[in-house]
């Protein structure tokens, strides 16, 4: 295996929890965050010699998966992805984790929260529920801190009042 | 329900799921398929191209045997119009491949705003650089072939309702694809 396929590995395998959260605030269904997590798998592989080490990895990881999800959605309706199916990627609802029903409802009810919201009110929430200091939040979006802070007081209180209320 | 609770949720909220990952096996699905399924894709899209270059060696041979001057002028048109066709093809197309997915989401916003509106205006202005060009030519062939009047003048009412139905196509995926989209990426980055 060549050092680049090594990190590739690496990076995808300790960041597939949080490309699969990102990728399910941006599907309708479980088929469709499969996809969307593959379609991300893809984007970084074909991104891979393109990191420079500049900006962190949490950054970029972030960056890729935000800017595929987007694009995705972006598409028209008409349009079908033209992609390969990677079978080498499985997903499977864990038994003895899924005794706990109450976790998956709020869960699935956090997420369709999300889903209502509108970018970059989206991408911020999102962003601020993986604990993403300010500064990272603001390479990822690409607008100032000053603008971030204040979209985030205004979005952070949309799927707080749709959990609570909704 | 506060912030901190919302946080736990999410971050929890997937441990129901778990991805497994055969790496070896990714590893040559990347390398192998992925490669050869891109250049079936390349293929695809630069098949217009590929017929506009074939069809500018068969117009001039056609230009040269035709059996009128009409016909040789509807012939000879189609050269300039296929070197058009393939410069507003590629122009357009080389803003795609320069998307790219590491940069920030407004820079990646921008860029995807501003490659589809060059698709926009050249689906837009289809009548100027393909249909009236095309339609020109395949008129001055017709009228300078052997056929009757009356064969004449149904093979261009045929042709007329031919680049109308394709002027019609290109106007509704404006409306309906290009215009929504844009709007969507302008209320994205105004917001």
């Amino acid at each position: 295996m060549t050092d680049l396929n090594k990190k590739f590995i690496e990076i995808l395998e300790s960041n597939k929890d949080l490309i699969l959260r990102i990728c399910g605030a941006y599907a309708k269904d479980a088929t469709e965050k499969e996809d969307l997590f593959q379609e991300v798998t893809i984007a970084i592989w074909k991104s891979l010699d393109s990191f420079q080490g500049n900006s962190a990895i949490s950054t970029w990881i972030y960056r890729i998966t935000l800017n595929t999800c987007i694009r995705l959605s972006l598409r028209s309706k008409n349009t079908k992805v033209e992609t390969i199916k990677l079978n080498s990627i499985h997903f499977e609802n864990l038994q003895e984790k899924a005794d706990n029903q109450e976790d998956e409802i709020q869960f699935i009810k956090l997420q369709t929260c999300i889903q209502q919201l509108t970018e970059p009110d989206r991408s911020i929430v999102l962003l601020h529920l993986e604990e993403l200091p300010y500064r990272e939040i603001t390479s990822i979006i690409g607008i100032s801190e000053n603008h971030v802070a204040v979209k985030m007081k205004r979005a952070k209180m949309k799927p707080l009042t749709c959990m609570n209320h909704g | 329900m506060d912030e901190l609770n919302l946080k736990n949720i999410w971050q929890v909220g997937n441990s129901h799921k778990q991805v497994f990952i055969n790496t070896q096996q990714l590893l040559t699905e990347l390398t192998k398929d992925l490669n050869a399924f891109e250049a079936k894709l390349k293929k695809r899209d630069s098949l217009e191209i590929t017929v506009a270059l074939v069809m500018i060696p068969a117009a001039i041979v056609l230009a040269y045997f035709a059996n009128s001057f009409l016909q040789q002028l509807g012939f000879g048109l189609i050269v300039p119009y296929c070197l058009l066709v393939i410069f507003q093809l590629k122009r357009v197309r080389k803003f795609k491949t320069l998307i790219n997915l590491i940069q920030s989401q407004n820079d990646f916003l921008s860029q995807s705003k501003d490659y589809l509106i060059k698709e926009m205006n050249l689906l837009k202005s289809v009548l100027y650089w393909y249909i009236l060009p095309a339609l020109l030519s395949a008129t001055l062939i017709n009228l300078g072939s052997d056929s009757s009047q009356l064969e004449q003048i149904i093979t261009f009412v045929v042709m007329v309702i031919v680049f109308a139905y394709i002027y019609y196509l290109n106007r509704k995926a404006v409306k309906n694809d290009f215009e929504p989209l844009i709007d969507k990426i302008n209320s994205a980055l105004n917001n």
